[in-house]
């Protein structure tokens, strides 16, 4: 499901939205996805409005994003992910499965963000620990 | 098997055709580069490799064993490079953008030349290599490990232990740290070194608090310090049980999961 207005970047390299056979896919609405960035799903992955990200992310509901399996088997237990209307993520951030982060949240270049990160708050690291808060 | 797989498994087999040993049912997403110079590439059955959107690549040098077990999941944008012997056991899947290499490709500092000081890396059956880890040479990862997120592995990591960092370091046992509690634990190494008094962070491994160590007035300052630094409150209960390392993070586990999502 995408939004409108949204734009996904793929010139250097492309950006990959991959679903399985149970998997959604929710994109509001002018949300920005920057080249080599993968967004895959075997349950759910919510991203919010006006969301920011940028290359090379890896957001994923499994360990392993994409399909491996001719039958879309997930390769391991999908947790669901959510991004808040309005984050940023930057470039070569890793979001893990089960991961929610708020509206409005900044998430720094090259971190790992596992769990909870707050609505307004700056986060980064690996794992993300929030550097400074709304 | 239907038309498509087998027609998929055919194009598979294509792309992998420098491979020197390939077992049935391999998958692929993309087209990975197989580099195969007079070494060995050995992969097992049901392999799966993505190279979507950014490409793999295997590669096994002059006289180098790169052996790959059956039913080995690899993602996209993976580095595997065997200049003398790289094996990865059955069973284990390694997440987007691993690099994972016997050689640093350079011999002494300042020298530009590329020379190759190997140190064979072993991986073992079952294990979980998350996104974006490095596995540099001399690496040993015992059966059914774990490796979390964007860590880099240096040395030996024990089998069944999960393990993460600049420098992984052992954190607890695989599958018992979550996504969710994967921040609160890696702190927790430097929170029982000031709590404890010890000279160095502890790796939260099987090994067994020393009992001089572990008694009631510390355990108070460590609850105190493990909620103060990561809001996750641990109960002296099931402190008083606790009698490895491994056990800490297991309760800081339990703590998270029973809590639900805090802010």
């Amino acid at each position: 499901m995408l939004g409108s207005r949204v734009r996904l970047n793929s010139t250097w390299a492309p950006v990959e939205l991959v679903s399985g056979p149970d998997g959604v896919i929710d994109i509001g609405d002018g949300v920005f996805v920057n080249y080599g960035s993968m967004v895959s799903a075997h349950e759910r992955v919510k991203i919010g409005s006006q969301v920011m990200i940028g290359n090379y992310c890896i957001i994923a509901d499994t360990e392993i994003p994409g399909i491996g399996d001719p039958s879309g088997r997930p390769p391991t237990t999908p947790c669901p992910v959510e991004i808040g209307n309005g984050a940023w993520l930057a470039a070569r951030v890793t979001v893990l499965p089960g991961s929610r982060i708020g509206a409005g949240a900044i998430i720094a270049a090259g971190s790992v963000v596992s769990g909870e990160i707050p609505a307004g708050s700056v986060a980064g690291g690996i794992p993300a620990r929030i550097l400074r808060r709304e | 098997m239907s038309t498509r797989a087998r027609w998929s498994a055919a194009i598979a087999r294509h792309w992998l055709r420098g491979c020197t040993q390939l077992g049935s049912n391999p998958r692929l997403a993309g087209k990975p580069t197989i580099h195969v110079d007079h070494g060995q590439l050995h992969i097992g059955r049901r392999f799966f490799l993505a190279s979507r959107p950014v490409a793999s690549h295997l590669v096994a040098g002059p006289g180098a064993l790169l052996r790959i077990g059956d039913d080995v999941s690899i993602g996209c944008g993976a580095a595997i490079a065997a200049y003398e012997r790289v094996q990865i056991g059955d069973g284990t899947s390694i997440g987007p953008y691993a690099i994972i290499m016997d050689t640093n490709f350079h011999g002494s500092a300042g020298s530009q030349s590329v020379q190759h000081d190997c140190q064979p890396v072993i991986i073992g059956k079952d294990c979980r290599i998350g996104s974006r880890v490095t596995i540099v040479r001399g690496s040993v990862i015992g059966d059914g490990a774990e490796v979390l997120a964007g860590s880099v592995v240096t040395s030996a990591i024990p089998p069944g232990a999960c393990a993460a960092g600049g420098r992984a370091r052992v954190i607890g046992r695989a599958g018992e740290v979550t996504s969710r509690s994967y921040s609160a634990v890696t702190l927790l190494p430097d929170i029982l070194m000031a709590s404890l008094g010890l000279e160095s962070p502890p790796e939260l491994d099987e090994r067994a608090i020393p009992a001089g160590l572990w008694i009631n007035s510390r355990i108070q300052v460590l609850i105190d310090a493990i909620v103060e630094r990561t809001s996750v409150g641990l109960r002296p209960d099931e402190m008083n049980r606790v009698e490895k390392f491994a056990d800490i993070a297991a309760a800081v586990q339990r703590a998270t999961i029973s809590a639900g999502h805090r802010k």
